[in-house]
């Protein structure tokens, strides 16, 4: 392909493609999407492009944090500080940069990080979509994983999708009408949580961009082992199930910006659910590893199906 | 009594791209007996639109400027003009409407453009275009025009069935098409062919209700219409929706992907709307076109093969990288089988 | 459905409510469930009248012909 197109954005397939076949052979380096360990540092960047900046339950600065606090989380870090970039394209309202900066702050000193250095930039008219947020965090590595096994169990920590599915109405793209809430949050409390686990601990990782399904098939791909998830043990509230019957969406699919996807040992799945509950009351077990096949399946009133990539740029910019 | 084995099956075909679809998706495909074949037919409306059609559109807009506005699933769809994504790369305007009286709307707030909807769809997609022509017509939108491709599905089934190329023992038919024609518009062709046909729905109660009804008429050597959806369709349909619709199209002819010229299967638009026909408007010269080698969408469309046993399935084909449009449409019989993985997936 | 205004309407589905064309749904009232398509009811949902026809049909329906 020699034209970037929207559905590079998406986080899917052509992503993963444009990643292999365009980025990484030109770098000489794979390099991981998720957070980096330097030493005992764990390093991370995310840029933030969401339209509209500001959506039910939160803005692109509470984003800006939650999205690079919970990639520093999902790499076994405790999130230390934070840098800030900001684009700002001429003729934007100094109000909005304002509010949107307090979002910053506030989700900030909830997270316990600070943002310790940034920089801004001015853009012409046109060049920049009124504005874009660039993040990068550290944090110290406090976690360790081990290798996951068939039986391991998957859970999440909430009910899913609900950001993806608050960004679609935001959008006023699909005319439709729902009080949804986007699920965004820094989830700044999960490592010391999960201290006690560490023996049995797996792997984690926040469901953005691509939803659960997406994450989940990177898991696969990771460990060429499987994924069985239950359709009826994921939590998922009537109005996102709606938004995403009435559009053919996969809620599997759908971003997530205040979960994490966390997959450990089978015998210490219940004692993490209770102590997650206090923070996540709606965390539960979605599913299990698996080795009799290397995908991920859902299995639905007892009739298990692939749950198929994402592919195609379907979804306006979200996060 | 007839009496079916695994090796000699009873062949159920289903015509609607949601059918097959949601029979994968709710794992019904796979708990069917052995000795049952269930096939997909001609239910894709994007799928069973010639490509001549979508080349003269694209060429239609180059040529003239225009805005293309029209469903989802046809953006990505390739010919050999490029397709309507390569379109939009090249900085012409494509618009996604999930409704066509959305196009109304999109062409009312952008006066300075030229828009074309390109409608496809069988009959229940066909009051939703009528009604955008109505609202064209009232608002007085000047800058809409219609590229209109209806199909009717009758007529093509009938064709299907006199060919002689799919050996078909029961027809499981569409819900909302029916509730459009009414379960009554299948009796004649199914008399003449001597095979039983079930109108249908889409929740996996209702196709489990439909497969298994019409698996005993199968069995019991029955024909004729049964209607199963009973809760959507009744025996003649929607009157309102057919007067609608016959308010603005009339019965013509038209090419069928696989099926090539079928008299009598497409709705187009009455002479007195040729002044929003974009075909009229906005002539342009007959693209010529042909099949990719290897690409085997015309009989997978008819049910003639398989998605797996074309050779590009899977490989050169995929979501990602299509092919033919049975493919890229979220109805076609090549892309169910990729994402719920067909006959690979086990059991 | 909820709210009904010329050719146009309110339907909700799981909380989730949007603007649809009820032209040839006209008998549509308040609290009815609707099939929709593209953006148009195509057909008013008839669960009572519908049990009648399905009572004919459970029987064929009921027997586990997968098992032939």
């Amino acid at each position: 392909m020699d034209k970037i197109t929207l559905s590079i954005g998406t986080g899917g397939e052509e992503m993963t493609h444009f990643l292999e076949e365009t980025v990484f052979p030109v770098l000489e380096q794979s390099i991981s999407g998720d957070a980096a360990i330097v030493g005992r540092t764990a390093f991370t960047i995310d840029s933030f492009v969401a339209d509209p900046p500001f959506f039910p339950g939160g803005s692109i600065g509470t984003l800006a944090v939650s999205g690079t606090v919970n990639d520093l989380v999902a790499a076994g870090a405790r999130p230390s500080a934070l840098a800030l970039s900001l684009i700002l394209e001429e003729g934007l309202d100094t109000d909005v940069v304002r509010r949107v900066l307090e979002d910053v702050r506030r989700t900030s000193k909830l997270a316990r990080v600070q943002v310790v250095t940034g920089d801004t930039k001015v853009v012409q008219r046109g060049a920049a979509d009124k504005i874009f947020i660039t993040t990068s965090g550290i944090g110290e590595k406090v976690l360790e994983f081990s290798a996951p096994m068939p039986g391991d169990a998957v859970i999440v920590t909430g009910d899913i999708a609900r950001h993806g599915a608050a960004m679609l109405l935001a959008s006023k793209k699909f005319e439709l009408e729902a009080q949804l809430t986007s699920d965004c949050e820094p989830l700044y409390w999960l490592p010391e949580v999960l201290q006690p686990f560490q023996a049995q601990l797996r792997w984690m990782r926040d469901p953005t961009r691509g939803g659960v399904g997406t994450v989940l098939q990177e898991f696969c791909r990771e460990f060429s082992l499987g994924v069985r998830l239950f359709q009826e043990q994921v939590p998922i509230i009537p109005e996102v199930t709606g938004v995403c019957e009435l559009l053919g969406i996969e809620p599997l699919h759908l971003a997530s910006e205040g979960r994490m996807v966390i997959v450990i040992s089978p015998d210490k799945a219940h004692e993490l659910l209770e102590l997650l509950k206090p923070f996540a009351p709606n965390s539960s077990i979605i599913g299990e590893v698996v080795n009799d096949h290397k995908t991920l399946t859902k299995v639905v009133d007892g009739y298990e199906t692939f749950v198929p990539p994402l592919t195609g740029e379907i979804l306006p910019r979200i996060c | 009594m007839r009496t079916f084995s695994s090796t000699s099956p009873a062949t159920i075909m289903e015509v609607c791209g949601t059918h097959t679809h949601e029979l994968f998706r709710t794992g019904i495909r796979f708990s069917l007996p052995d000795w049952v074949k269930l096939v997909s037919g001609p239910g894709c409306p994007v799928c069973v639109t010639d490509d001549r059609d979508l080349a003269r559109v694209i060429l239609m807009a180059k040529k003239y400027d225009l805005t293309i506005i029209t469903f989802g699933d046809m953006v990505k769809v390739p010919t050999p003009f490029g397709s309507l994504a390569t379109l939009r790369s090249k900085g012409k305007k494509v618009q996604v409407v999930y409704s066509p009286v959305d196009a109304v709307k999109y062409a009312m707030e952008h006066k300075d453009e030229t828009c074309v909807f390109f409608a496809v769809g069988f009959e229940t997609t066909m009051p939703a275009v009528a009604a955008a022509i109505q609202d064209r017509e009232t608002l007085n939108a000047k800058n809409l025009f219609f590229m209109v491709n209806h199909k009717r599905l009758v007529p093509a089934l009938q064709v299907l069935f006199e060919s002689g190329r799919v050996n078909i023992d029961g027809l499981l038919l569409p819900g909302h098409v029916s509730a459009i024609i009414g379960a009554s518009a299948y009796k004649p062709i199914l008399s003449s062919s001597g095979i039983p046909g079930v109108v249908t729905g889409f929740s996996k109660d209702q196709m489990l209700r439909g497969i298994k009804i019409l698996l005993k008429l199968i069995v019991n050597g029955e024909f004729g219409v049964i209607n199963a959806y009973p809760e959507v369709v009744r025996e003649d349909g929607n009157e309102k929706a057919q007067l609608l619709i016959s308010s603005y199209f009339e019965v013509g002819s038209g090419f069928w992907r696989g099926l090539g010229f079928i008299p009598s299967s497409a709705m187009v638009l009455k002479k007195e709307f040729s002044h929003l026909d974009a075909q009229i408007q906005f002539p342009v010269e007959e693209p010529q076109v042909s099949s990719p080698p290897g690409c085997r969408c015309a009989e997978v469309v008819l049910g003639a093969a398989d998605p797996a046993s074309c050779p590009l399935f899977a490989s050169a084909c995929t979501p990602q990288n299509p092919v033919g449009p049975c493919m890229v449409s979220s109805e076609g019989a090549c892309a169910a089988w990729f994402r719920y993985g067909g006959a690979n997936l086990h059991g | 459905m909820e709210e009904i205004q010329g050719n146009k309407a309110l339907a909700s589905f799981m909380n989730v409510r949007r603007e649809i064309r009820i032209d040839v749904v006209p008998d549509v009232k308040p609290g009815d469930y609707v099939m929709v398509h593209a953006g148009m009811a195509i057909e008013i949902m008839n669960q009572e009248e519908a049990q009648e026809t399905l009572e004919m049909w459970k029987e064929l329906s009921d027997e586990d012909v997968f098992l032939n």
